[in-house]
């Protein structure tokens, strides 16, 4: 939740509109373009009102004369606007994955400064939508997270459409970047919060919670993910599929055997042995309620005294729950 | 299997009441032969749940054969006498006007329309009910319809999720997932589909066909080199017919 410094056309913008910085820079580009140019090319001024000025500086034949970082995030915004679908689609997404690492600044810079949205029209927003995408999914860049969650929390204060949005932040399939959806759940803007809680949905106890403070519900949201961030991973859920999707799902076997998965396939990141694996079909068979609460056992133990641990696991499935029910009490 | 706690099933003299493979036969004999327990108080609310999970696949029917168009929010667009177009691309609708007769124009004045999936779905939800409700009852049960595929949802309807059914039903709503569609077209990154019975779906943009149909219209839409194929989630998407059955009933 940084503050990203505005340039003189941005201000000017913010003050007076859209309009009167188009005819203001209009007039200026006239009566003196190298003044334009240099405003043009602060190394503040953000993409959303670069982007509102480009049809003059075309005009004008002054694409040019902008700084190769802006000229860069130019090339890329007519690349990604409009209609695109089938072919043309697949040559574009290809286009900007073989370009890598040089496209990544420009990229940056349009998702980091694309707001304020405000006035901005459904075509903008889709390009933004585009660029985020391009820049998770195709560059598997998940520095601009912190920006890219900035952008989903305005925009949703503005009643504007952030599925795309959010889609492309889970796609980054970085449970870290958690912590950035768990930061607004203390927002003053309520709108924020809600937001916050419906996206955290898969932490117990966190969506339609209003008995619990916004800073007590992150305390808790914290602690559950340092908790549970070994067996967290994607379900590939979205709000395309439904209102509250669950993003992450905890692997409740894996908690069990106190064996990290992948994020991406929820599976042991290490080949679990003959006895895991018989553990594991034991498990497999347990009631739901059971694999939880042999779960939430097996990996209190596990981090309290691993040689007790180790002990415990050799049991008989049976005897590892009798056990358990019977020491629970002393973890509380 | 079935069970009412009103007292014995019969599920024999129940399926004769329906024509061997039609849609309501396939979900009676699903809901009776699962090893799961459907419980319900009564006949009545089996019926009623039967006769809306026919309607939705009617109104899918209805809806794919008026051929309404697929748009992304962006391009969203509706018959304004009607509806608002919202900024974030859904639909509201307009103060004074029928909710009967609003969700009618879709399928009537289907070429003003044009909408994304899930928004189709809850389009076929909302006309599904209006064909078990009649228009009185559906204008007093819906007086405020936001049309965004699953935001802003209506209570009475109170649509959820679930996942890892024991069964998936005709007039059930599945998600065909595509894990690596291409970032600039995130409108392929999956298809809500209604299961219209007899191993065929229907999906808003790509029609009415099987599973393995969707999964190669979505495999179309993947990045260039993908190896990750489409695939049916194990989610479905349902109202609650329980609710609308007792508004239906006490009304």
């Amino acid at each position: 939740m940084s503050i990203v410094p505005m340039s003189l056309l941005d201000n000017v913008r913010l003050s007076n509109g859209s309009e009167y910085l188009k005819n203001y820079y209009s007039d200026l580009l006239r009566t003196n373009r190298s003044k334009a140019l240099e405003l043009i090319n602060d190394q503040d001024i953000h993409f959303s009102t670069a982007y509102l000025l480009r049809p003059l500086l075309k005009q004008r034949s002054a694409l040019d004369e902008l700084n190769p970082l802006y000229q860069k995030a130019f090339e890329i915004s007519e690349a990604l606007s409009g209609k695109l679908s089938g072919q043309a689609s697949l040559k574009a997404e290809s286009q900007m994955r073989s370009a890598g690492e040089c496209i990544v600044p420009a990229l940056r810079w349009i998702v980091s400064t694309a707001e304020p949205e405000e006035g901005m029209d459904g075509k903008y927003e889709q390009l933004i939508d585009r660029c985020a995408a391009v820049l998770v999914r195709s560059l598997a860049n998940t520095a601009m997270l912190p920006e890219l969650a900035s952008l989903i929390f305005a925009r949703n204060r503005r009643g504007a459409l952030i599925h795309e949005l959010v889609w492309a932040f889970f796609e980054a399939r970085s449970p870290e970047s958690l912590v950035l959806l768990i930061q607004r759940l203390s927002s003053p803007h309520s709108a924020d919060v809600k937001l916050a809680k419906d996206l955290l949905c898969f932490i117990p106890g966190i969506s339609g919670n209003t008995l619990h403070s916004g800073s007590s519900l992150a305390r808790f949201a914290f602690y559950w993910l340092q908790e549970n961030r070994p067996f967290l991973y994607f379900t590939g859920e979205s709000l395309h599929l439904c209102n509250k999707p669950m993003h992450y799902d905890v692997c409740k076997s894996a908690r069990y055997l106190c064996r990290p998965v992948s994020v991406d396939s929820g599976k042991p990141l290490m080949r679990l042995n003959d006895d895991e694996e018989k553990l594991l079909a034991a498990f497999e068979k347990l009631p739901y309620n059971s694999q939880c609460y042999l779960a939430d056992f097996s990996w209190q133990l596990y981090r309290r005294n691993v040689y007790q641990w180790r002990t415990w696991l050799v049991l008989p499935i049976n005897e590892q729950a009798a056990l358990a029910a019977r020491w629970m009490g002393g973890f509380a | 299997m079935i069970e009412l706690t009103s007292g014995e099933f019969n599920a024999q003299s129940f399926l004769d009441q329906y024509t061997s493979g039609s849609a309501e036969y396939e979900m009676l004999k699903k809901l009776n032969e699962s090893t799961h327990t459907y419980k319900y108080p009564d006949l009545d609310e089996l019926t009623f749940e039967i006769k809306m999970r026919r309607a939705i696949i009617n109104a899918s029917l209805d809806l794919y054969r008026a051929r309404l168009s697929f748009r992304t929010f962006q391009d969203s667009k509706c018959n304004e006498d009607f509806w608002r177009r919202m900024s974030n691309g859904g639909f509201a609708l307009k103060q004074g006007v029928k909710a009967s007769d609003a969700i009618n124009d879709i399928y009537r004045n289907t070429r003003q329309y044009g909408t994304e999936c899930a928004t189709a779905i809850v389009i076929v939800y909302y006309k599904a009910v209006l064909e078990v409700y009649g228009a009185s009852l559906f204008d007093k049960a819906f007086t405020d319809i936001v049309l965004m595929n699953w935001q802003q949802m209506d209570e009475l309807l109170s649509i959820a999720t679930y996942r890892k059914l024991p069964d998936y039903i005709p007039g059930d709503c599945r998600y065909f997932r595509n894990p690596d569609v291409n970032p600039l077209t995130p409108e392929w990154q999956g298809e809500n589909a209604i299961d219209m019975g007899n191993g065929k779906y229907y999906g808003h943009g790509i029609g009415i066909s099987d599973a393995n149909r969707i999964i190669a219209v979505l495999n179309q839409n993947r990045v260039a080199d993908s190896t990750i194929s489409a695939y049916l989630m194990d989610t479905a998407t349902r109202p609650d017919f329980g609710s609308l059955y007792m508004y239906w009933k006490n009304s």
